[in-house]
């Protein structure tokens, strides 16, 4: 064996017992003198003197930290002090948009809001919010932002909404039922953010992408409305060739095991072009699901094109965006649930199915259908939590939970 | 006449989540939820910043507070399950930042190539009283990886996760750690 690399020799010596290079160093004198410096300096830090924190010195940290972590949002509140700026910039930014957009002398209605996955359901009993609600939150704070390094954009508070106007980079935003909504404008488009976790990025100073991690988002391009929803990426069509046909195409091309659902309702009278192609080039038994809906209702020349593309042999990407989009709603439905948004919070929470935060979704999941009430569904969700995570530390929880 | 006992509403129990809720739960400015990541991990930041930051003091309260103020904004971006090595890495950022804002960026040890004197033993007093000063002295990149994986008990893979390098680069770095802490002692005896 010839002597071998730093890296192994630290790796040995770090616990890692390796018998090739352990019978290498009975041989080689160097290598032996090595690996024993770099065991006996490991043992040497063994008698550094511990690190205590005393539990007054955590209290009065753990107390600063917390109230510096609240006083961030008054400090991003600053820009609502330009207010009166903001009411006219937005106003003529409504007015550009209008000039701006093809046919722009016809009347449009405005933007409309979102239509809202993660908030009051119809179809569910009506649950009012506890009295006594656990964690006081200031109500209309504006939404968070996340911009990336080099982003460039403006935002300000407009009547009940924030108005961001996005030159360039990426922004990402997650408006909640406590925050005002958000309208992005990048360029002639527009993007209406209530209730959602989105990501924007731009290129040429145009909408490149709109990726929704939770809730849904409607983009206004030129006269076009497409709602977005969870888990979805749209790219923005005019930034590629264009296409342009007289009938209404799907075109949806799989390799690979990829359980792949398009729903396209169309009920514009002219022409659209919807190309969804997915490669995925994959040799383990990873699965991937991709749900895309487009809905259109416009009346001119559409071109949406998403793609999703997985290489490689773990499919690292898919599961990164499962991941992400699992813990965003998990995110939306720990807030409903904080709001005692019952129903909301389970429709998030079952959306929160990559493994990453199952645990946490299902046994959350139950807890607010238990006090939602409905004692028969709650019990089917501990029963199900307890079977599939028989190792988790909140079984006895579960369990305590169905003998209720 | 007497009333009905009417059940209040449990409170909701964040010391019920995983690791990976936890953080998801601090990513909607959840106070109860931020107070209980700090209280479960403050103890392990606090251990691995003393280690990077020496004797001073003063430094090490306000790195674990701008580590978890970091952490806070951050955790709609947690996408792993440890967030001990998440919060490490953080950890690391702020302390490399501190350092450079301060201009005190120890040089860099250069590689020593020859057997290095062996007289240092486990149990000598002298040697362990000089060792936080040996450690503070290391440049950051050595003394993080090594404060994880010999001080904090970290696996290589995770380690070399919170600090965003391959894991034979950290390994690299634990043995010139290792080694530039051996020099350092052994040129102080002389």
């Amino acid at each position: 064996m010839t002597c071998p690399a730093p890296e192994q020799l630290a790796a040995a010596a770090g616990g890692d017992r390796d018998d090739a290079i352990a019978q290498h160093a009975a041989t080689c004198a160097r290598c032996a003198v090595l690996l024993d410096e770099q065991r006996s300096t490991r043992a040497l830090l063994d008698g550094l003197a511990p690190v205590r924190l005393a539990p007054s010195r955590q209290a009065a940290l753990a107390a600063e930290v917390l109230a510096r972590a609240e006083r961030i949002v008054p400090r991003r509140r600053r820009t609502t002090l330009l207010a009166s700026v903001g009411a006219a910039i937005a106003l003529a930014a409504g007015v550009t948009f209008a000039v701006m957009r093809p046919g722009g002398s016809r009347h449009e209605a405005p933007l409309a809001t979102a239509r809202p996955v993660i908030g009051p359901t119809t179809d569910g009993p009506s649950v009012p919010a506890p009295a006594a609600p656990v964690i006081e939150e200031p109500t209309a704070t504006p939404a968070g932002l996340i911009a990336q390094r080099g982003a460039r954009y403006r935002r300000e508070a407009v009547a009940d909404r924030d108005v961001v106007t996005l030159t360039s980079g990426t922004i990402r935003l997650a408006a909640g039922p406590t925050t005002r909504p958000v309208e992005v404008h990048v360029g002639t488009a527009a993007i209406a953010v209530d209730q959602a976790e989105v990501e924007v990025t731009t290129l040429r100073g145009a909408i490149a992408t709109v990726t929704v991690f939770a809730g849904s988002a409607q983009i206004a391009v030129g006269r076009r409305r497409i709602t977005i929803e969870a888990g979805v990426t749209w790219r923005n069509p005019d930034l590629g060739t264009g296409t342009d046909t007289d009938t209404d195409t799907v075109t949806d091309t799989v390799t690979g095991t990829v359980t792949d659902t398009d729903t396209v309702t169309d009920t514009d009278t002219v022409t659209d072009t919807v190309t969804d192609t997915d490669t995925v080039t994959d040799t383990d038994t990873d699965t991937v699901t991709d749900t895309d809906t487009v809905t259109d209702t416009d009346t001119d020349t559409d071109t949406v094109t998403d793609t999703v593309t997985v290489t490689g042999s773990a499919s690292a990407t898919a599961s990164a965006k499962s991941a992400e989009v699992a813990l965003a709603n998990f995110r939306a439905g720990w807030r409903a649930l904080r709001r005692g948004m019952h129903g909301d919070a389970i429709a998030a929470f079952d959306r929160a199915t990559d493994p990453v935060i199952a645990e946490d979704a299902t046994y959350w999941a139950a807890v607010a259908s238990e006090r939602q009430g409905d004692h028969a569904d709650a019990e089917r969700r501990f029963r199900d939590f307890v079977d599939r995570f028989p190792d988790s530390p909140r079984r006895a929880a579960a369990i305590d939970a169905l003998t209720r | 006449m007497r009333g009905t006992l009417v059940a209040l509403r449990p409170a909701v129990a964040v010391e019920e989540l995983t690791d990976a809720g936890l953080l998801a739960a601090c990513g909607t400015c959840d106070r109860a939820a931020r107070a209980l990541l700090f209280e479960r991990h403050v103890t392990s930041v606090h251990r691995f910043i003393a280690r990077m930051r020496g004797s001073d003091g003063d430094a090490v309260d306000d790195l674990v507070q701008a580590t978890f103020l970091a952490a806070f904004d951050a955790a709609t971006r947690f996408h792993g399950t440890s967030a001990r090595s998440w919060l490490f890495g953080i950890a690391s950022h702020q302390t490399l930042n501190y350092a450079r804002s301060e201009m005190r960026r120890k040089r860099a040890m250069t590689a020593a190539v020859e057997v290095l004197p062996h007289s240092a033993s486990a149990g000598d007093p002298y040697l362990r009283a000089r060792l936080p000063q040996a450690l503070a002295a290391l440049p950051h990149e050595l003394r993080a990886a090594l404060v994880l994986i010999d001080l904090e008990g970290e696996r290589g893979v995770d380690a070399a996760l919170a600090l965003g390098v391959p894991e034979g680069t950290l390994w690299r770095r634990v043995f010139h750690a290792r080694r530039a802490l051996r020099l350092a002692l052994a040129g102080g005896e002389a």
